[in-house]
């Protein structure tokens, strides 16, 4: 538990949950100066917390901003980190009316991510100290995977209730106008399926992120779930804050140690070469180590030259494929796409991608020797 | 050394958190959902009691939820019309139907 994890991992979520404190901010910067009016109806939770939003509601909003930014930038994080969970965890005891579930998920986060070090990588502190920390301590990943199981086993622990078991909240949160469930859509039998769904994946999520064989397919679902809610119901933003602060956290999740997959790549090759500077930028985890072709012999990995020329490989931990399989493996890493990468390992899916790749690799302008009768290295898949 | 206790310190903080964190949430399971801080979000219809405001013996149905700035589903509106009701509702008099059928009559003290 405590062996050292890649800090990259705190340091892109940091980005993701202090992007939703931003968005949260834009939501909520109208309800606290409105409340904070004395004509308005106030419900304070704890005197004293209101009585700072009540009487100094645009210095909170400032304040919230300014943390907000220097957090998601890793600027000062600290300090940043420790304001803007005070300004999250105030919002959520000041008032009644200003309380929101994924406001205080991201009060707990940045309180979180602040004390697991989250400055130290992936952020302005780390470009101007000159370093970029490794590592962080394997606690810092497991206190963030906790987090998002509490959400997930409290929500579905609260649901099992005749009320929502209905349907009828489901039905009462649905929107009416815009993209919307058809009315004649909204019955018992559609509703109380519904429920049920919302329970039995929920359930899913809080145990199947956990499980490394069952973690793409929990990616999947929970993005379909969160997407769905945003898509379907009342308070769309309020929802799509809370989906980005929770899917952010998914990342914990991934398997991701620096430089642990090795991308072989054909450096011989200018449409090559443009995938791979895309793979790079996009390596925010810097999980992803890039072997030319030229350089393969030298690395020691047991692919060939000439394997390396028909098609990229990815040798991980456990396996090494290439085409497309290789690619899916990226993009399952990669924090822009790993929530949706399984989806590309369907049967269909994987197929007409397997053929797309091989007509694409027989097509591209960059030289291309025929190819050796040499066999890939034993246990090299796809 | 330092820097080892330093973060065992931070670790057993983020045990500690996480704990009370659990512990909040189990408690609010004794409350009407949904409730504050226990990740209830969208697990129970909320109660909206029924009130008139009645004046010279006419009565005038009132939306709570229009009166607040942003009516969160946790919200116990009975509780907002018995504490605040006068002070919110220009009225003689605020009847209150709550969900159990049972009737309240909030007399408003004469300004």
């Amino acid at each position: 538990m405590f062996d050292p994890a890649n800090a990259r991992v705190i340091g892109v979520i940091r980005v993701g949950v202090g992007i939703a404190a931003l968005m949260e901010l834009v939501a909520s910067a109208a309800r606290v100066l409105a409340v904070a009016d004395p004509g308005a109806v106030q419900l304070p939770i704890l005197e004293p917390v209101a009585a700072v939003f009540y009487v100094a509601a645009p210095l909170v909003l400032v304040l919230w901003l300014a943390a907000g930014a220097a957090f998601t930038l890793g600027l000062g994080t600290p300090v940043a980190g420790t304001l803007l969970a005070a300004v999250m965890f105030g919002l959520v005891t000041a008032d009644q009316q200003l309380y929101s579930n994924h406001s205080y998920l991201i009060a707990i986060s940045v309180a979180l991510l602040t004390a697991c070090g989250a400055g130290s990588s992936f952020s302005l502190d780390a470009r101007r100290r000159g370093t970029d920390d490794d590592s962080v301590p394997g606690w810092t990943i497991l206190a963030l995977r906790t987090q998002v199981s509490i959400v997930y086993l409290f929500a579905v622990t609260a649901k099992l209730n005749p009320s929502f078991l209905s349907g009828s909240v489901i039905a009462a949160s649905l929107r009416r106008d815009g993209i919307a469930f058809p009315e004649a859509w909204i019955g018992f039998e559609s509703m109380f399926v519904l429920s049920i769904l919302v329970v039995a994946s929920e359930l899913f999520l809080a145990i199947a992120l956990w499980r490394p064989r069952w973690r793409p397919a929990a990616f999947v679902i929970g993005i379909a779930l969160h997407a769905g809610t945003v898509v379907t119901m009342h308070a769309a933003w309020d929802l799509a804050v809370f989906s980005v602060v929770t899917l952010t956290l998914y990342v914990a999740f991934l398997d991701a140690p620096r430089a642990g997959h090795a991308v072989i790549w054909d450096d011989g090759c200018g449409f090559c070469g443009t995938w791979v500077r895309w793979f790079k930028r996009l390596d925010w985890l810097d999980t992803l180590r890039f072997v030319p072709r030229s350089r393969l012999t030298a690395s020691g990995l047991a692919v060939s030259e000439d394997a390396a020329m028909e098609a990229l490989h990815v040798v991980g931990p456990r396996r090494t494929t290439r085409a497309f399989r290789a690619v899916i493996d990226v993009l399952s890493i990669l924090p822009l796409s790993f929530l949706w990468a399984a989806l590309l390992r369907i049967r269909p899916v994987v197929g007409i991608g397997e053929r797309a790749y091989a007509r694409v690799a027989r097509s591209r302008t960059c030289p291309m020797p025929t190819p050796s009768t040499a066999i890939p290295s034993v246990g090299t898949r796809g | 050394m330092k820097e080892n206790t330093g973060r065992r310190g931070l670790f057993t903080l983020v045990v500690i958190g996480l704990a009370l964190q659990v512990m909040v949430a189990s408690v609010g399971f004794a409350g009407p959902r949904p409730g504050r801080y226990g990740w209830q979000m969208y697990s129970g219809v909320p109660s909206v009691p029924r009130v008139w405001a009645v004046s010279n013996g006419h009565e005038q149905q009132v939306d709570l939820r229009d009166l607040l700035v942003h009516p969160r589903a946790e919200i116990d509106l009975a509780a907002v019309v018995r504490s605040q009701g006068c002070v919110i509702i220009d009225a003689e008099a605020i009847r209150v139907e709550l969900d159990d059928d049972r009737v309240e009559t909030i007399t408003c003290p004469r300004s």
